[in-house]
């Protein structure tokens, strides 16, 4: 019997819990013969801001051993030709869209997600509240509070499902967890990049433009991943994993740990087939254990160990 | 922010074999010149496009963009020459013959003019000269005429000096001959007189760019750079490779909306040493 890949986000219905990491993966109205976003359970898109901007200065990004910083600074057209020239792009494609939002006010949050809730084709939201690269200083996912006042905001534009993406630069994660499904959130998405830095000893200077940038790929995922555990533990809304996910196995970890999703990123820049690759990895891995879904698999860990004949 | 034309997404992943492996020059030197044969690409390949390569499992953990030389249709082989100076270029110098190499490719935005009668100079330096090759052999194959200036540490660096010689006249100025202070683009600038020169492309050198760029605007003719960026994917996801335009105007990505830029449209120094001095 075929194992069911289909999972559930909150009220999103995704037919794999496999989804590029925002900013990770593009639709330029097509894609390469072996890249199909068609095969993804959702599509995110890359941050859009309220007005444009034009990204950090370079250099953006630097490797690091298992993974790399970059300092993009989230270039964006802002929120009206994102609506006209990109977002109808994505009619194309078959899985859910979700549009991942940069707001630096509860006020343009407000804003744009009441633009976003009159698109035929948004599935839900993802709030950028934990992008380290931005010039304006506080990662507002530092903040309970700002936290809260954000997804409030958000709550109080729109029906969409809301996903709130966190950052990983906190001493308690399930604090701002916590504040955020108090307001309204449907989801949780854990973790952000977790900021680092680079120096050149030739220039004797930060090597990234922006100085400090944000750390991903395999180096963090022991962090995500604990993350995950822990607001499994302490919130009820699901959590799509992220952080350093380059194998279906990864994948499976996630999904231990308590998401009900996960999100690829990094491992696309090196691999651009990874996320094809780590659904069918997936689907393997439930035929081979004779489970029927994706769900069984979704916060194990917390269940106590798996023993011979249970 | 909407590309004038669609992003490249014709490219495919190969997994390729490494033909050829070594050092170039002395034993001891810093470049390193690979052939890999991966057919799909090299056909697809025209001028200005480059690949990621990936010669190794683990780490480091990304590809490295890399401008071949030449692509040979016939063998499925194209010919790369890397400085070796991190750990994924030493990864490459550590490859054997027969080995996998994966390479994603063609990338980036061809050079599609029409070159039909016109005389273009062609200027690089080092590991820039390669991405030339290809753009000069194009050009003589539409019918144009093209004069390449190359420059390099020693004459060992002065990549594919034979088969530009076979395409037009080349003039060489190399540093442990010639002293770093004589750039190759003055005998441009002597025979830019009494020769109508119709475009400069450079690669390799921002102070030899600048210099083809400040004839091409006494001589009335454009000018165009090959960009190189450390780039995190190369296929236009990560936004990790950002040319700077002039004027303050923001930035265009090197993978997808070049390498290939006017001068007048993008900074003509480098990221990391800032302005030019």
């Amino acid at each position: 019997m075929k194992a069911e890949l289909a999972t559930d986000v909150g009220p999103l219905r995704l037919k794999n819990p496999v989804m590029p990491a925002s900013g990770t993966y593009d639709w330029f109205g097509r894609d390469p013969e072996q890249v199909s976003a068609d095969s993804f359970g959702a599509v995110v898109t890359k941050s859009v801001t309220l007005r444009p901007q034009a990204g950090n200065p370079p250099i953006r990004v630097a490797e690091t051993p298992s993974g790399m910083l970059n300092a993009i600074g989230i270039p964006s057209v802002g929120i009206e030709e994102f609506l006209e020239e990109v977002l109808p792009q994505y009619h194309a494609l078959d899985p859910p869209v979700i549009v991942s939002v940069q707001a630096y006010s509860p006020r343009e949050c407000e804003s744009m997600l009441a633009r976003l809730s009159e698109q035929p084709r948004v599935d839900a939201v993802e709030l950028n509240l934990s992008c380290p690269n931005l010039a304006h200083g506080t990662i507002t996912a530092q903040s309970a509070r700002l936290s809260a006042e954000m997804v409030a905001a958000a709550r109080g534009a729109t029906r969409l499902p809301i996903v709130a993406k966190l950052s990983p630069n906190v001493t308690d994660i399930a604090e701002i967890a916590r504040a955020v499904e108090e307001v309204g959130a449907d989801a949780l998405c854990l973790i952000n990049t977790v900021k680092g830095m680079a120096v050149d000893v030739e220039t004797r200077q930060a090597l990234l433009g922006n100085r400090s940038g944000g750390l991903s790929g395999p180096a963090i995922k022991p962090i995500a991943l604990s993350m995950v555990w822990e607001c499994y533990q302490e919130v009820d809304i699901p959590i799509v994993g992220v952080g350093g996910i380059a194998t279906a196995e990864d994948a499976l970890q996630f999904l231990l740990a308590g998401a009900r999703a996960v999100q690829v990123g990094t491992a696309t820049f090196r691999e651009p087939r990874s996320l094809a690759r780590i659904i069918a990895g997936i689907e393997e891995h439930l035929a081979q254990d004779g489970l029927h879904s994706v769900g069984e698999l979704v916060g194990w860990c917390h269940k106590g160990r798996l023993t011979v004949g249970s | 922010m909407v590309a004038e034309t669609p992003v490249n997404t014709d490219w495919k992943i190969e997994d390729g074999v490494v033909v050829e492996n070594g050092v170039v020059g002395p034993e001891n030197g810093d470049i390193g010149r690979v052939v890999i044969e991966a057919p799909g690409v090299v056909a697809a390949a025209r001028p200005g496009h480059f690949v990621m390569l990936r010669t190794w499992e683990g780490e480091p953990f990304l590809p490295r963009a890399m401008a071949p030389l030449s692509y040979d249709v016939a063998s499925g082989r194209m010919e790369i020459f890397y400085r070796i100076k991190g750990p994924g270029t030493r990864a490459i110098a550590r490859t054997h013959p027969g080995e996998i190499a994966r390479v994603t490719g063609p990338l980036g935005r061809p050079v599609v003019e029409d070159f039909e009668g016109r005389r273009v100079a062609l200027v690089g330096r080092g590991v820039g000269i390669t991405p030339l090759l290809p753009l000069a052999e194009h050009i003589v194959a539409k019918g144009g005429e093209v004069r390449a200036y190359l420059s390099a540490r020693t004459r060992d660096y002065v990549f594919g000096h034979d088969r530009f010689a076979a395409l037009g006249p080349v003039r060489v100025r190399v540093d442990d001959e010639d002293g770093d202070e004589a750039l190759v683009t003055d005998a441009l600038a002597r025979e830019c007189e009494g020769y109508r020169v119709d475009a400069v492309y450079g690669c390799g050198s921002w102070r030899l760019t600048r210099a083809a760029e400040a004839l091409g605007v006494s001589h009335g003719f454009p000018s165009y750079v090959f960009l190189e960026s450390k780039m995190g994917c190369g296929v236009g996801y990560c936004k990790g490779c950002p040319a700077r335009l002039r004027n303050g105007d923001g930035y265009k990505l090197v993978c997808v909306e070049g390498p290939v830029f006017p001068t007048r449209e993008v900074e003509l120094s480098d990221p990391v040493h800032g302005p030019p001095e």
